[in-house]
């Protein structure tokens, strides 16, 4: 890779590489610490990258493991925060009547709304959704990042889909 | 073809309403998926029930898909300051330390490095006087990876990493971490060296090599991340 690819390439998914890690750790601050974590990863090994990768692939599979290894450390504390989405007592999850009627307000709700469901469900089928729709990355990529094959992947994205649209009910209803 | 007659009699699901249908007996039986897929989108246009579900469906998608992507905060730097500092000397130098310790100490080397006669003197006089009145709390150590050569090993054998610590520890202790799992107990581990042979080789990909130094009470007090390419034979030069 050349000198400047890592601003050119790697720094302009920085979004994208942060709604993977939010969404597997549910806090910004943590999230942001292993992007930079990561960033430091690839700046060390820019020379081993050699493209036959996406630079958002690679970036996410050094993130990947970063957060796992976060994971392993502070696996208690992420099992109680599931478990809290689980069961929907995430602070300020219901707004008032009045607050909903501003528009934007609504909006902000609806997407926490959703970042609550998905961080409810299983680890696997979270990071299943969360590298398909929040990363957008295709069937393919996530089950060559997770080890898995397509029909496991499908399988659960399928299985995850069934769970939110329970959980997310009225919001999806025609 | 006598598993055409068998596939004849083949019978789909339809859709979320839990209807089946049999497929008609032709030639387009050994062409069942398609046959399938046009049967299924006829069914799904014309019952209400299928036709809420696909559209909740497409909601859904829409919902997930649609969800903004979280803004990186102005003021956080992509990389950790003193990093983007020594990344900025460097150029793109990409032997870049990684731990504040070893950043810090690499940082003061390039100054040092550029700095006339006089001012180096009066340096390193000034480093002498702090050092006798002040010691550090634990020395910097120069953390290095040593094994595989350019970090990529080969995916069809054992994967030999080795780490090299500068100055030797005295009472702390060395650790290798592959993929975030301790693999020390089963490396040689000398003062300024770490060696650890797999039992296997490393699947292909990219695997996070970390090498801790812990004080006598097992505490990290540095480390240095790499990460080691497990690449396929053809693509090894």
């Amino acid at each position: 890779m050349e000198p400047d690819a890592f601003e050119r390439v790697l720094v302009p998914e920085r979004e994208r590489l942060l709604a993977y890690l939010l969404g597997m750790t549910g806090e910004k601050e943590v999230a942001l610490d292993l992007a930079q974590e990561t960033y430091l990863a690839a700046w060390q090994g820019m020379a081993s990258f050699r493209g036959e990768s996406g630079a958002l692939t690679w970036l996410i599979g050094i993130a990947r493991r970063l957060f796992l290894r976060w994971a392993r450390r502070e696996g208690r504390r992420v099992w109680l925060l599931s478990q809290e989405a689980r069961a929907g007592r995430t602070p300020g999850l219901s707004a008032s009547p009045a607050a909903a009627a501003d528009a934007a307000f609504a909006l902000a709700e609806r997407e926490r709304r959703v970042r609550i469901a998905v961080f409810a469900l299983p680890a696997e089928r979270r990071e299943a959704i969360v590298l398909r729709y929040f990363v957008g990355l295709s069937v393919g990529e996530v089950a060559s990042l997770t080890n898995a094959s397509e029909g496991t992947v499908k399988s659960r994205l399928a299985r995850a889909r069934a769970a939110l649209a329970r959980q997310l009910g009225e919001e999806i209803e025609p | 073809m006598k598993a055409r007659g068998w596939f004849a009699g083949a019978r789909i699901r339809r859709g979320a309403c839990g209807d089946w249908e049999t497929l008609a007996s032709r030639a387009a039986v050994l062409d069942l998926p398609a046959e399938a897929g046009r049967a299924l989108a006829a069914h799904v246009a014309s019952c209400a029930r299928c036709g809420a579900h696909a559209r909740r469906e497409e909601r859904l998608t829409r919902l997930l898909a649609g969800l903004p992507l979280p803004a990186w905060p102005i003021e956080r730097p992509i990389l950790p300051p003193a990093a983007a500092a020594v990344a900025a000397q460097a150029g793109g130098d990409p032997s870049m330390p990684a731990s504040g310790a070893a950043l810090a100490a690499d940082r003061a080397r390039r100054a040092l490095r550029l700095a006339p006669i006089p001012t180096l003197a009066l340096v390193l006089l000034i480093l002498a006087l702090l050092s006798i009145f002040r010691r550090p709390a634990h020395p910097t150590w120069r953390l290095a990876l040593v094994s595989p050569a350019g970090a990529v090993t080969p995916a069809w054998s054992l994967a030999m990493i080795g780490a090299s610590v500068e100055p030797p520890l005295l009472g702390e202790s060395l650790h290798l971490l592959v993929d975030g799992r301790d693999v020390t107990a089963a490396s040689d581990v000398t003062p300024d060296f770490v060696l650890y042979t797999t039992s296997d080789p490393l699947p292909p990909g990219e695997h996070l090599v970390a090498v801790e130094v812990r004080d006598r009470n097992g505490a990290p007090i540095d480390e240095q991340l790499w990460v080691v390419t497990s690449e396929p034979e053809r693509m090894v030069r």
